[in-house]
C-alpha cells in the first residue's frame, strides 16, 4: 500500500490526537489530525471536546481561547462556544440577541483507549483499537511520512531497558504491538508529520516509572533521527488541505434587533434648498451636543415624515462629514406622498425622527477601479461614495444619467469632484447603448455600483450580464420595487429559534403576520428594496418578489425579504 | 522608585516587567527611546534604574536586570534560592538558555514582526529545538508533579516565557510542544504575572 493510499484509507479511522494527561483543568490541547488544527479541551464535567481549531466568527483558532471548565471563549471579539454541542451561546457585540441555534462550530467525535484521545476527521467504522490502561509513553513528533514511521517502527522495534529487542507485529494501518512489551500508534498529523505514541501493557515497578518513561523518550528520540534523516534524502510530499466548510454569511451575523421603524435619533431640519430640478435637499442637524450617529457611503435612512409616512433616504454625506445628515428628496407626481411631505409640509427648525442609518450597500473599496452609475435621483448614494473615493484618492468613475440639464442635483458637491461626467437627454435605446460602452470598456478588477429607476437598472443588469461582469462586481440599489406584488397564497411559517407556527394569509405579509405573534424584525422600505428585513431560511422554498437578492442569491433560497415575498412550499422554516 | 526604560513589544523587556509584577514592586515605565545614550555603546535592551539605592544602581539588560531585582527584593529568596545550590545552578543554566531562546526565537520573532535583519531559517529551526528541549524537560518536570521549570516557579521561568509565548509570531509553532503550551497557562496564573501584546488571557486554574 502506498503512503497516498494509507493516507486515504486513515480519513475514516480512529487516530490518537492526545494523552488524556494532555487535556488538564482549563486548558485548550492544540492538536492536528490529517491536516485538520483541533482545539481539545476537558469541560468541568470531564467531558473532552474535539472541535476544529477555530471561531467561527474570524476564524481566529480556538487552542489559544479561554477554557472556563464550560464554554470556550474567542480571544478576538469574545464569541462563546459551549460544552459538548460546540454551540455558540453568547455574541458580545450583539449582547441582546440570542445567537441562532444554527451557529455551532465543527465537532469530531471523540473516544479513549491506552489513555489516549481518539478521533476522526471522516466517517470512522468500528472503534478504536482496545490498548489497556498501562504506561503512557511521551509522545515524540516526527518529520516524516506516516507510512516511513511505521515501517520504521516495525523495523527496529523499541526494547524495555535491558531487554532484547520484541517481536513487533502491524496491527491496522497505523498501530504496531510489541510482543508482551504494549503498543506503538502512529498519529498522521499531516502527510509528512506524525507523532509515535505509546502505551506499554503494565505501570512496572512504582520506582521504575521515570527510568522507564526516560528510556523509552531517548529510544523514540533515536527512531525519530533515523526518520527525519531518511526523510531528508525525498522530497517531502504536499501538505494535506484542511477541510474547513466555509461558514455561511448569514450565520457569521446577526440581524440588527430592532422594532417596528425604530426612530431613535432625532434631528433638526437646519436648511432646505432647491438642489435641483425638482429635488429638495434637506440638511439634518443633531437637536443637541451630541454627535449623530454615523453612516457609510451608500448608507440610508428612515425618515418620518409629517402625515405619518416613513421613507428611505440615501445619505449624500462625504467622509467625515458627521456633524448632520444630508439627504435629497425628488417630488415624485403620483406617489403616495412622502415626497410631497418633503417638499411642501417640512419647513426648516422642523424636528425629524430618523432611524440610524443602515447600509444595504456598501462601498467596497479593494477594486482597483469603481465605476458609479446614477440614474436621476439615484444620484445619491453615489454622490457618497465619490466623495469617499476621490477623498482616499482611488480611481473611480461617476457617470451621472439625467433627463435635462436642469435636473442634475448637487450641482456644488459635484464640483468638487475629479472625475463626473453628466449624461443628459437620452432616451431609453440611447441609454441601453451608452451603459453598454461604459461596461464594455471597463479594465480588469473594476466594479460597478448603479442607483436609479427600476427600468434603468433592469436595463443595466442585463447588459452588465452581457458584457461578462463578475456578479460579485456588479451592486445595484434599487429605490423603489416595481414589481407586481402576488400575496394571494396561504402558508406556514416555522419560526425556529421562538419555536412557533404561523399561518400567512393571503393579503399578509410574513413580517405583518411575524409581527403580530410578538417576534420583532427590523424593516425599512417594506417593498422589497432596501434588504432590511430579510431573514435566513432554514427549509422550504421562499417565493421572491423583492428586488434586492441577485439572481444567485435567489436560486440559493437561504434568505427572504419578508416584507414581500412568500413560499413556494406549504411551509417556510425562518431563523426567527 | 524603580524605573524601567522599556520597550513595550520586547520579550526581554517583558522578562523584567514580569519580575517586578511578581514582586509587586512599583515602577515608572519610560520609553527606551528617552534614555540618553553615547552613540559607540547603542541602544540597549532595556535599562532599569533604581534610585532607592544610594548611589542609583543601573542595569542594561535582562538577565542582569532579573538576578539584581531578585537579590535585592526577593527578601524571602523564593526566585533565586541561595541555600539549594542544585536548584539555583539549574536557574542560572535556565538563564542562559533564556539568552539562548531571545537569540534564536526572539530574533525570529523580531524579523517577522519589525523587519530586523536575520537569517530567518537557522533562527527557527534552533527555536525548535530549544523547545524539544524545553517540552520534554516540562514533560518528565509533569510526571514529578512539578509545575516549573526548576521545581517551584523561579526567576527560570520568567527569564524564559516571554520569548516562548511570543515565538509563534516568528513563525515557530508550539503544536509540538504541549507540555510547553501547558507550561505557559501555568505561568500566566502566577499571582502578578503581567500580559503583553500577544500574549493572552488564560481561565484560572483550580481553586486551590
Amino acid at each position: 500500500m502506498s503512503a497516498e493510499e494509507l493516507l486515504l484509507r486513515a480519513e475514516n479511522a480512529w487516530h490518537p490526537v492526545a494523552s488524556e494527561s494532555d487535556l488538564v483543568h482549563r486548558h485548550v490541547f492544540h492538536g492536528q489530525l490529517l491536516g485538520q488544527e483541533l482545539a481539545l479541551w476537558r469541560a468541568d464535567d470531564e467531558h473532552i471536546n474535539v472541535w476544529e481549531n477555530r471561531c467561527l466568527h474570524r476564524g481566529v483558532r480556538l487552542s489559544i481561547a479561554v477554557n472556563d471548565g464550560r464554554e470556550l471563549k474567542c480571544q478576538y471579539h469574545g464569541w462563546r462556544y459551549a460544552n459538548r454541542t460546540a454551540a455558540c451561546t453568547y455574541i458580545p457585540a450583539h449582547p441582546a440577541d440570542a445567537p441562532a441555534r444554527t451557529i455551532r462550530n465543527g465537532t469530531y467525535p471523540v473516544r479513549t483507549s491506552g489513555g489516549m484521545v481518539w478521533t476522526a476527521v471522516g466517517q470512522p467504522t468500528g472503534e478504536p483499537p482496545a490498548l489497556g490502561q498501562g504506561l503512557v509513553l511521551r509522545p515524540v513528533p516526527v518529520r516524516a511520512r506516516p507510512a516511513d514511521v511505521i515501517t520504521l517502527l516495525l523495523e527496529q522495534p523499541p526494547a524495555l531497558p535491558d531487554a532484547q529487542p520484541p517481536t513487533a507485529k502491524r496491527r491496522g494501518d497505523l498501530v504496531v504491538e510489541l510482543e508482551s512489551v504494549g503498543f506503538l500508534v502512529v498519529q498522521p498529523m499531516d502527510s509528512d508529520r506524525a507523532v509515535i505514541r505509546g502505551v506499554l501493557s503494565s505501570q512496572g515497578p512504582a520506582g521504575e516509572r521515570l527510568r522507564i518513561l526516560r528510556h523509552f523518550d531517548a529510544a523514540l528520540t533515536r527512531l525519530r533521527d533515523t526518520a527525519q534523516d531518511r526523510a531528508a534524502d525525498e522530497a517531502a510530499p504536499a501538505p494535506l488541505l484542511p477541510r474547513y466548510e466555509p461558514v455561511p454569511k448569514h450565520l457569521a451575523s446577526l440581524p440588527e434587533s430592532s422594532g417596528h421603524h425604530d426612530l431613535p435619533t432625532r434631528v433638526r431640519v437646519v436648511r432646505t434648498w432647491s438642489a435641483g430640478a425638482g429635488v429638495r435637499g434637506l440638511e439634518l442637524g443633531p437637536v443637541d451636543d451630541r454627535p449623530l450617529p454615523t453612516g457609510q457611503a451608500g448608507a440610508h435612512l428612515d425618515v418620518a415624515l409629517p402625515g405619518g409616512l416613513v421613507r428611505q433616504y440615501s445619505l449624500v454625506n462625504g467622509p467625515g462629514e458627521t456633524h448632520h445628515y444630508v439627504i435629497g428628496v425628488k417630488l415624485t407626481p403620483g406617489s403616495a406622498g412622502g415626497s410631497a411631505a418633503v417638499h411642501e409640509r417640512v419647513r426648516e427648525g422642523d424636528v425629524l425622527a430618523v432611524s440610524l442609518p443602515r447600509n444595504g450597500f456598501p462601498l467596497r473599496r479593494d477594486r482597483t477601479r469603481t465605476l458609479l452609475i446614477a440614474g436621476g435621483i439615484g444620484i445619491t448614494p453615489l454622490l457618497a461614495m465619490a466623495q469617499t473615493l476621490e477623498h482616499q484618492r482611488l480611481s473611480y468613475a461617476l457617470h451621472y444619467f439625467a433627463a435635462g440639464e436642469a435636473d442634475v442635483a448637487f450641482r456644488e458637491r459635484l464640483a468638487a469632484l475629479g472625475s463626473v461626467r453628466t449624461v443628459t437627454g437620452l432616451d431609453p435605446a440611447a441609454t441601453e447603448a451608452e451603459l453598454e460602452r461604459l461596461l464594455g470598456a471597463a479594465g480588469e478588477d473594476s466594479q460597478v455600483y448603479f442607483c436609479g429607476p427600476p427600468p434603468m437598472l433592469d436595463v443595466a443588469r442585463d447588459v452588465a450580464g452581457r458584457t461578462g461582469w463578475p456578479r460579485d462586481s456588479v451592486h445595484f440599489e434599487y429605490f423603489r420595487n416595481d414589481r407586481t406584488l402576488d400575496h394571494s397564497s396561504r402558508f406556514e411559517v416555522v419560526l425556529a429559534r421562538s419555536v412557533l407556527n404561523l399561518t400567512v394569509e393571503p393579503g399578509r405579509s410574513i413580517l405583518e403576520t411575524v409581527r403580530a405573534a410578538g417576534v420583532g424584525v427590523p424593516s425599512s422600505c417594506e417593498q422589497g428594496a432596501c434588504g432590511t428585513c430579510r431573514v435566513a431560511v432554514i427549509d422550504g422554498r421562499p417565493d421572491h418578489q423583492d428586488v434586492y437578492l441577485d439572481d444567485e442569491e435567489r436560486a440559493a433560497g437561504d434568505s427572504v425579504m419578508t416584507c414581500v415575498s412568500r413560499s413556494l412550499t406549504p411551509r417556510l422554516t425562518l431563523d426567527l | 522608585m524603580i524605573t524601567l526604560y522599556d520597550d513595550e513589544t520586547s520579550a526581554e523587556c517583558h522578562q523584567v516587567r514580569a519580575l517586578l509584577g511578581v514582586l509587586g514592586l512599583d515602577f515608572r515605565s519610560v520609553a527606551l527611546e528617552e534614555y540618553d545614550t553615547d552613540t559607540d555603546s547603542g541602544r540597549p535592551a532595556l535599562v532599569l534604574a533604581d534610585d532607592r539605592a544610594d548611589p542609583p544602581a543601573v542595569l542594561h539588560d535582562a538577565s542582569s536586570a532579573l538576578l539584581y531585582l531578585a537579590r535585592i527584593y526577593d527578601h524571602d529568596e523564593r526566585l533565586l534560592p541561595h541555600d539549594e545550590p542544585a536548584k539555583f545552578a539549574a536557574i542560572l543554566d535556565w538563564l542562559a538558555f533564556a539568552r539562548a531562546l531571545t537569540a534564536c526565537a526572539g530574533a525570529a520573532r523580531r524579523h517577522e514582526s519589525f523587519g530586523d535583519p536575520l537569517d530567518l531559517l537557522p533562527a527557527q529551526q534552533e527555536a525548535h529545538r530549544l523547545l524539544r528541549v524545553m517540552d520534554r524537560h516540562l514533560w518528565f518536570q509533569e510526571q514529578q508533579h512539578e509545575d516549573f521549570l526548576a521545581g517551584g516557579f523561579t526567576l527560570a521561568d520568567i527569564a524564559c516565557f516571554g520569548d516562548v509565548a511570543l515565538c509563534e509570531e516568528g513563525g515557530v509553532s508550539r503544536l509540538d510542544y504541549p507540555a510547553v503550551r501547558r507550561w505557559c497557562d501555568r505561568v500566566k496564573r502566577v499571582p502578578g504575572f503581567p500580559l503583553m501584546s500577544g500574549i493572552f488571557p488564560t481561565a484560572a486554574g483550580l481553586p486551590s
